[in-house]
């Protein structure tokens, strides 16, 4: 098997002797876009800065290895406002590339710049850009380096709306050959970009609490739009727009152990995969064709006697779905 | 009995050899002292910058310290250092350009550095992850260092040039005030005053003041700039 990307056991790190992360165990995979998602203050930043070796920690393994050298080498980090060079753009670009004694310097520079839209951007001095240009730069400076890692603080903390949705299609575009990780505080960005949501807190990873369907919305009808996931086709508030995320809270489905007419206008069957306690309550996770994970107290669980295998009906409200 | 202030202003624009010689004395010499310290100074306040370890806060208080020593302190230490009874008495540089070169060196030293070191704090905290994370390595992060940080390096060189080109004490202690040798504008200013002829102190006074004026207009310039 294979070693993950990352994985983090037992972290703690504190600045100036105040607690800022305590992370039990993360593991995450290669390939993937994953965003912490978190307020100010939660540890986003100090996590991407400890996965990039800026910060030390000996509770993290890059694939399968605790060395720093491995890690700097292939991961790159952005900072929320980034950070450019006295100088011209390629000079900029061209820094990583020189650190890393390459050649084909121009060649490389001007890919990279194609990449993120900013084409003849090359001899423009840093002190000209306006800060959508300065991240941009700074995504190409990271890229041009082919790092198999892009660590991105807030990348569209101070963006405007185009360039939030050029930034999207740049990042969905480098998928292919890297593992973006994202910290944001911004959902509807996080939401629509991940492949995975990690959810940060005080320095503490939440454990998950809704349901997140990859697809796209197909029509709208009769007051409602459809988005079709892998088999099935939800039905979600009617909203103008194309989405590739539907969300809906653990809580917010339903279960019965008979069909039942109800108001909802999501109704499907399936069967019990796995059951997690989770405190007092219990996560059901059912297979509809597609997986939806319901939270329900132990009372329910044993008046309707629910095991692995069994089926189940489970409902939820079109305004229960949000689309991302 | 003529007036002083016409006798300065003949002299300066006259072309005068013994001034134009003091003035370019003094030049040479604190041109030379402030590149000699400079030397020690820059790679000394980057490294400062860039590293932390045990007793940094107390160098770095030291050398603070160090910006406030007296000119003659200096000139002492260096005289009792190459005088016949000193440490290096075989050295025969006692009332030479070179002990008066040695003498503001040390001078310069403690300040240059300072304000290297105190002008690098002032940089961007992103600016050394950026080139960590770039794959920069520690001889890479001292030149980027340089590079970015070119204009505080020149007007800490600037003003260390100041520091000196106005000193009296070293120059006196350690040059001696030989003329055609090691006089300078401001030990020349000091003997004139004594022997009551102003007009060349005068007029060296306006040079030196005019080179004081220059670096704070060329400081001005940098501190614009950045």
């Amino acid at each position: 098997m294979n070693n993950p990307l990352y994985q983090i056991k037992n972290l703690e790190f504190s600045y100036n002797s105040k607690p800022v992360l305590n992370i039990t165990n993360l593991v995450l995979e290669k390939g993937n876009i994953y965003t912490f998602l978190g307020e100010n203050g939660s540890g986003k930043t100090t996590l991407l800065k400890i996965m990039n070796g800026l910060l030390d920690s000996s509770c993290l393994l890059f694939e399968g290895s605790s060395g720093k050298k491995n890690i700097r080498k292939k991961t790159v980090y952005v900072h929320q406002n980034p950070f450019l060079l006295k100088g011209t753009v390629f000079y900029n670009i061209a820094f990583g590339l020189k650190m890393r004694q390459e050649s084909d310097l121009k060649k490389k520079v001007k890919n990279a710049l194609k990449i993120v839209g900013l084409e003849n951007f090359e001899k423009r001095k840093t002190g000209e850009l306006s800060g959508g240009e300065i991240q941009r730069i700074a995504i190409a400076r990271a890229l041009v380096l082919e790092p198999e890692v892009l660590l991105l603080d807030e990348p569209t903390a101070n963006v405007d709306k185009k360039t939030m949705i050029l930034f999207t299609e740049i990042l969905l575009k480098i998928k292919k050959n890297t593992t973006l990780i994202i910290s944001t505080h911004d959902h509807r960005f996080a939401y629509h970009i991940c492949d995975e949501m990690i959810h940060l807190e005080n320095g503490k990873i939440q454990p998950h609490q809704e349901n997140i369907f990859k697809g796209k919305t197909i029509e709208q009808n009769e007051g409602f739009t459809l988005f079709k996931t892998k088999n099935v086709i939800l039905k979600c508030p009617a909203i103008d727009g194309d989405f590739n995320k539907a969300v809906i809270d653990f809580k917010d489905v339903i279960l019965s152990a008979e069909k039942i007419e109800t108001s909802a206008r999501n109704n499907f069957s399936g069967t019990v995969l796995r059951i997690e306690k989770r405190k007092n309550l219990y996560i059901i996770i059912l297979d509809i064709g597609i997986r939806v994970s319901s939270i329900i107290t132990e009372n329910s669980l044993k008046s309707f006697e629910i095991s692995k295998g069994k089926k189940m009906f489970l409902a939820f409200k079109t305004s229960a779905v949000r689309l991302y | 009995m003529s007036n002083p202030f016409i006798e300065a202003a003949n002299l300066l624009f006259s072309g005068n050899r013994e001034v134009l010689f003091i003035v370019f004395t003094s030049l040479k010499f604190s041109f030379a002292s402030v590149m000699i310290s400079s030397i020690v100074s820059i790679p000394l306040g980057i490294s400062l910058h860039l590293h932390t370890f045990r007793f940094k806060r107390s160098i770095v208080a030291f050398l603070h310290g160090l910006m406030a020593l007296p000119t003659v302190v200096i000139g002492l230490l260096v005289y009792a250092m190459i005088s016949n009874s000193g440490l290096c008495s075989g050295s025969r540089i006692l009332f030479t350009p070179l002990a008066i070169i040695i003498g503001q060196s040390i001078l310069a030293f403690p300040l240059v550095t300072s304000m290297v070191y105190s002008g690098l704090s002032k940089l961007d905290p992103r600016f050394q992850e950026t080139l960590i994370t770039l794959g920069a390595k520690k001889k890479n992060i001292f030149s980027a260092t340089v590079r970015e940080s070119k204009f505080i390096i020149l007007s800490a060189i600037l003003t260390g040039f100041g520091r000196v080109v106005g000193e009296v004490g070293v120059s006196m202690m350690l040059g001696g005030n030989i003329r055609w040798f090691t006089r300078t504008i401001t030990t020349t200013i000091a003997l004139e005053t004594s022997k009551g002829a102003f007009s060349l102190a005068l007029a060296l006074g306006i040079i030196l003041m005019i080179i004081a004026l220059g670096i704070n207009f060329g400081l001005h310039i940098l501190v614009k700039d950045e």
